[in-house]
């Protein structure tokens, strides 16, 4: 059981393998749209991830832990949440790219409700998502999501960091 | 314009490695193997995401999302499409044309909105990997909140459009 625990991911990519390779071989078409989708999502994450994990390890070395807890941390009010806000909506690919940046700054002091306020708006506000929101159903539409989503992101990260205040994020994450 | 993105990414890390070199070899050193390590930490996670989400992209066709969203109004069907939001892992570029195909279908304002903002802030296939980061618990109240937001968002958007 232990051993199949340990290699459970190579067991995973070995089936895949074996799937996508059947799929072409007795032309399977569901299999092989599946396929194109698996490379254009595994394309794209190689484009975008590798960049911003050295980017965050960068900052985690060289930034010191005083800065971000000026900025970002609990003493910080309401300008904390303006900056990382506005922080977040520089993001591009979503939660595979906005979980590891939130831990980064967690581990350097920003506060919890700071960072959960992060994660949500980096799901809802980013320029370049929100750009081609408002081309395809109307800028009327975004601004009402973003004057909406905002308070409420930041009212639920207040709340749900009194409720987990003995939770440490970096406990979790090493 | 994904390209563009990766070239201008790669750039400016390379960039920054550099200059970070230069000023301080041994901590730039740190920096790249802690990167490593977080590859090597996630690599299995990365690869479950990537192979749910191809399946979700070909089970969600868009075929089968007009029939899920459909055309009424009602709170249910809010609730529906911020469930398919919320299982389906659809990338912006596919998700908003869409969107706009079922505003042109009279879906009205609500449903896409629950649909559109289910799918950014609520991550049912990524979960392994948010579980990662977050740990199990923070997780799932991250997703749980995130899911009242969307319809209260949604129902609020009804209302003014």
């Amino acid at each position: 059981m232990n051993v199949l625990k340990k290699y459970k991911f190579i067991i995973m990519a070995f089936i895949w393998c074996l799937f996508i390779t059947l799929s072409y071989i007795i032309n399977f078409t569901p299999g092989k749209k599946i396929a194109v989708n698996f490379w254009e999502y595994m394309l794209s994450m190689a484009l975008i991830l590798p960049p911003v994990i050295v980017v965050t390890k960068l900052f985690e070395v060289w930034v010191k832990k005083e800065t971000v807890m000026k900025h970002l941390g609990e003493e910080s009010g309401i300008k904390g949440y303006f900056w990382v806000i506005l922080l977040s909506s520089t993001i591009v690919g979503g939660l595979a790219v906005s979980l590891p940046v939130a831990v980064t700054l967690h581990k350097k002091g920003a506060s919890m409700p700071v960072v959960l306020t992060f994660i949500g708006t980096s799901c809802v506000c980013r320029i370049p998502m929100t750009i081609f929101e408002a081309t395809y159903l109307g800028i009327e539409f975004t601004v009402i999501r973003w004057l909406i989503s905002i308070p409420l992101i930041i009212l639920s990260s207040i709340i749900v960091s009194k409720f987990m205040k003995d939770y440490s994020l970096i406990q979790s994450n090493d | 314009m994904f390209l563009f993105q990766a070239v201008i990414f790669y750039t400016i890390a390379l960039i920054l490695i550099a200059i970070s070199f230069w000023v301080d070899k041994k901590k730039t050193i740190t920096a790249l193997e802690k990167t490593l390590n977080e590859f090597r930490k996630i690599a299995g996670f990365f690869l479950l995401i990537i192979i749910l989400v191809s399946l979700s992209l070909f089970f969600f066709s868009k075929e089968r999302l007009m029939e899920f969203i459909g055309t009424s109004s009602d709170f249910k069907s809010v609730l529906v499409s911020a469930l398919v939001g919320s299982i389906a892992a659809i990338p912006g570029f596919i998700a908003f044309p869409l969107a706009s195909v079922f505003r042109k279908m009279n879906v009205s304002w609500s449903v896409i909105a629950a649909f559109t903002n289910s799918l950014m802030l609520v991550g049912v296939l990524t979960f392994p990997l948010e579980k990662k980061y977050l740990g199990t618990k923070l997780a799932l109240i991250r997703n749980i909140v995130s899911f009242v937001i969307t319809i209260i968002i949604a129902l609020i958007i009804g209302l003014i459009l």
